[in-house]
């Protein structure tokens, strides 16, 4: 359904720009390109894309302060590129509003994966109760949670944390998001007690808890819930 | 004060003499009588010095005159006997009080240099071959101190000529201002205006170093040149000191400077070389993939792209080392501490490296506690170890990573099946560039472990490796862990 959407490609360095539109081209998308920020803020607003991909690191403007920008009038989608070892930008472009992002280098199955998450999110939010991935299956409007054949009995707390994953499927939840809707606003703060839930959730619905197979950790940001079968 | 109580005590003496001279003046001539006070004179020549014993001597003579020679009650020297007597006693105390005097004064003076040389002993002693300025200068002023019962400061030069005074002295500003004159003079000075202070140059014959204040009662004569001598060689000694401890500071920091270049060397050698092995191989393959010539069939082409692949991801671990490594060289490595998972670290690390070909075996308890570290230092250093387990060990051989806490810290473990290092080498490991011998056809840049040590210890953790019985390596790291966190 995402195929023949629109994606503005707004990155500096051609390279990359090169790359995007090859692969995302080869996928059923069309990419305008942007080489910096006034023209992609231009081209976002003449040829409204259904997606926008941002390099974080444009010789003209902050990201974060172009995702603000675009966010007071805009809800398209908005993926982040962004270094590894650059976990602070990627926690203040997602608290700007942007969806998602990638770290560089990435391949392109990560890259059409997140595309098509963010494209989803953006025409259906959260209109699909029940969650199957493998062997684990969520069914949020009867509140089940089956690991296999096997009911899984979890805390209020850990399926309020699973629920907020299953909701953003596919998408990173930062661990302020996290905090904020299942502790409350006077707790974004306290990413320990994510990690403690999040190791008793695991031990729950994962096989190894430390090779996950569905809830994946993204240093320093949040938690990713993989993308439903 | 003492001068005067020579003159007391020989008035005293002179007293006595004359009372027993009474006593017996009927048993006596006028020479024995005469004769009584000559031990007086000779006792304060050799007691009390020059003064007394001339007072000794007229004084001796007048009574004898005026109570034992008639007529009674008056002075008048006039019998060539009088004059013989006073010349007579005049002499003799003179004579006694000069030789005695010099003899005081040799003693004296050998004690005086007795207790400096003991005193420039102890300060010799104490600062030879010290490298330690604090305690140099701590110690020669304590010295200083006792031997001149003196309150001692010290002023040292800095970069600028500018004397800075040592320690938390209370300085007064003209005192500084003597002391910088002094300085630049080179010579000793004494200042009766600043409580009697003496300055002395504190200077070897390459450079000067400072000047030492002594703020005491400053002798007079002969004892102001001896102690002016004992003052120049506790100068010197000081300087001398000094001079070492700036001299091997200048060896260390040649030293390290050329280490640094040498480090700089082998680190770009090893670098380019790094760099251009997978460089090569792109270059190599895309050429190949583009040659029109060249016909390429589905795997063959499918095999060029993989190795493209590996290089690039290759590439991209040796950036986030050096990026590291810049981080741990500008010493502006500070953990962001956060309670974290470490099979979460775990987890993050093994999806950066490529572990496809083996089976990784975890034995990670799933209810070990959260631990304050770094997440992504530390996840650097999981990388860098499961990364190595697997260039230096067989394809297909397994890797295992254990973890566990107990009261004092978390300890993670990683264990390959490779060639092993052998145990000469084990530290060695973790030092600057260092790579095992005969593994020079392992790409890798040296870095990694490295990094590790400068991660887990700017944690205040250790890294070790150890060889395994029937070969492979196991590095462990441990991490602070007696901190716990509560969650409701």
């Amino acid at each position: 359904m995402s195929a023949g959407a629109s994606v503005l490609v707004v990155d500096d360095e051609a390279p990359i720009r090169r790359f995007l539109r090859t692969s995302l081209t080869a996928h059923g998308y069309q990419v305008i390109e942007a080489a910096d920020g006034g023209t992609a803020l231009e081209e976002f607003s003449s040829a409204k894309p259904d997606l926008m991909i941002l390099d974080l690191g444009l010789p003209d403007m902050d990201g974060v302060e172009m995702i603000g920008r675009v966010r007071e009038w805009s809800h398209t989608p908005i993926l982040v590129l962004s270094a590894r070892d650059r976990e602070k930008d990627k926690v203040s472009a997602l608290d700007a509003g942007a969806n998602d992002y990638l770290t560089k280098p990435f391949g392109i199955g990560e890259l059409l994966a997140r595309v098509r998450v963010a494209l989803r999110q953006n025409v259906m939010p959260s209109e699909e109760p029940v969650y199957v991935n493998g062997e684990l299956s969520v069914d949020l409007a009867r509140r089940i949670v089956r690991l296999g054949a096997e009911e899984v009995k979890l805390s209020p707390t850990e399926y309020a944390i699973l629920r907020m994953l299953v909701l953003h499927a596919g998408k990173v939840v930062t661990h302020r998001q996290l905090l904020h809707e299942v502790w409350g606003p006077a707790y974004v703060d306290e990413a320990h007690y994510v990690r403690v839930y999040m190791g008793l959730l695991r031990q729950k619905i994962e096989r190894i808890p430390a090779r996950p197979r569905y809830i994946l950790s993204e240093p320093g940001v949040g938690y990713r819930l993989r993308e439903s079968d | 004060m003492s001068r005067f109580k020579g003159y007391a005590y020989t008035l005293a003496a002179i007293a006595g003499v004359t009372l027993l001279g009474w006593l017996l003046r009927s048993f006596l001539s006028s020479i024995n009588l005469a004769l009584l006070y000559l031990p007086v004179i000779v006792l304060s020549a050799t007691l009390w010095g020059l003064g007394p014993t001339i007072f000794a001597s007229v004084l001796s003579v007048l009574i004898l005159d005026a109570i034992f020679v008639p007529p009674y009650g008056f002075i008048s020297i006039s019998s060539p006997q009088d004059i013989v007597t006073y010349g007579a006693f005049l002499v003799v105390g003179i004579v006694t009080s000069q030789l005695s005097g010099l003899v005081r004064e040799q003693v004296n003076l050998a004690q005086a240099r007795e207790r400096q040389n003991a005193a420039l002993y102890a300060l010799s002693q104490e600062i030879a071959f010290r490298t330690d300025r604090a305690w140099i200068l701590d110690a020669a002023l304590r010295i200083m101190n006792t031997f001149f019962s003196a309150d001692a400061r010290i002023f040292l030069a800095n970069g600028d000529e500018q004397l800075q005074p040592y320690g938390a002295a209370d300085v007064l500003m003209r005192e500084r201002t003597m002391a910088q004159w002094v300085y630049r003079r080179g010579e000793l000075e004494r200042a009766p205006g600043l409580g009697g202070a003496t300055f002395v140059p504190m200077e070897t014959a390459q450079a000067k170093y400072g000047v030492l204040v002594l703020r005491h009662v400053a002798r007079e004569g002969r004892d102001a040149v001896e102690e002016r001598h004992a003052l120049e060689a506790f100068a010197a000694q000081i300087a001398l000191a000094l001079e070492h401890v700036k001299l091997s500071e200048q060896l260390e920091e040649a030293r390290l400077h050329e280490a640094s270049e040498r480090f700089s060397e082998a680190l770009l050698a090893s670098l380019s070389h790094d760099l251009r092995t997978p460089l090569t191989a792109i270059v190599g393959s895309t050429s190949t993939y583009l040659d029109p010539t060249v016909q390429l069939d589905a795997a063959a082409r499918n095999e060029l792209v993989l190795t493209i692949h590996n290089a690039a991801t290759r590439l991209n671990r040796l950036v986030s080392n050096l990026v590291e490594m810049t981080r741990l060289g500008a010493g502006g490595l500070k953990p962001q501490r956060a309670w974290n998972s470490i099979a979460e670290v775990v987890e993050a690390a093994l999806s950066h490296v490529n572990t496809d070909t083996r089976p990784v075996e975890l034995a990670i308890p799933s209810d070990l506690p959260l631990v304050s570290f770094d997440f992504v230092l530390v996840e650097e250093v999981m990388v860098n170890l499961v990364d190595n387990a697997s260039k230096f060990s067989p394809p297909h051989t397994p890797i295992e990573i254990s973890a566990r806490v107990d009261d004092e810290c978390l300890q993670v473990q990683v264990t390959d099946c490779g060639v092993g290092i052998p145990s000469d080498e084990l530290t060695r490991i973790f030092e600057k560039h260092y790579r095992v011998k005969g593994n020079g056809h392992v790409p890798g840049s040296g870095l990694g472990l490295l990094i590790c040590k400068g991660i887990v210890e700017a944690h205040g953790g250790k890294i070790w490796a150890e060889g395994n019985n029937g070969g492979g390596t196991s590095i462990t790291f441990t991490l602070p862990a007696a901190e716990r966190v509560r969650v409701e």
